[in-house]
């Protein structure tokens, strides 16, 4: 079986950043919510760049002869 | 077998939750669909493996000489890997970026198939007796 971790991972952090947004912009601070989720997705695309490239390194394995 | 549930099932519900981050975080939106698509492709990968083996010692028995087969399967990954990104892009609006990863992939397939062109063209010179 595959590992899902990935996908939990983001998921927590993609959940995490949303209540803390919602909590910001409650607290009338747009500007800092707008940070954090720019933030958020910007540590998210730094895990999946790494399995991009690990992605693309076992598709050239797989299909090298 | 047991990832092809899984794998449909994550797809259900990421549809779902889709739908929504497209509207209210498209940067989420994008990271998500890229996420799946690398985790469900890096499930796939050691299945296709087993295929390509299949494929390369079919051609073993054949005698094809591996000049043949290799851009062939060049050919797939190319398509595999500039489909990922094209399709990623596309969903997310940006046609441009899209539109040129699609002609660096079919820059890199034509050049792939360089040899295969020359093999043919010298095949028919040959034919000919030229």
């Amino acid at each position: 079986m595959t590992d899902l971790t990935p996908i939990y991972r983001i998921a927590g952090l993609g959940i995490l950043v949303a209540v803390l947004n919602i909590f910001l912009v409650q607290a009338d601070r747009k500007e800092q919510a707008q940070m954090l989720s720019l933030a958020g997705v910007i540590i998210v695309l730094l895990w999946l760049v790494q399995m991009v490239a690990q992605l693309f390194e076992n598709v050239e394995a797989v299909f090298r002869w | 077998m047991l990832w092809l549930p899984v794998a449909a099932g994550i797809a259900m519900v990421l549809t779902a939750i889709q739908s929504e981050l497209r509207e209210e975080h498209p940067a989420w939106a994008v990271v998500t669909a890229l996420s799946f698509m690398v985790v469900v492709s890096l499930a796939l990968l050691p299945r296709l493996e087993g295929v390509v083996a299949v494929f390369t010692e079919m051609a073993e028995t054949a005698n094809v000489s591996s000049i043949y087969l290799a851009p062939v399967l060049k050919a797939i990954a190319v398509a595999y890997i500039t489909s990922f990104g094209v399709q990623l892009s596309r969903e997310a609006g940006e046609e441009t970026i899209a539109t040129t990863i699609e002609l660096a992939g079919k820059v890199v397939i034509l050049l792939v198939a360089v040899p295969l062109i020359q093999a043919i063209f010298s095949t028919l010179l040959a034919l000919l007796d030229y």
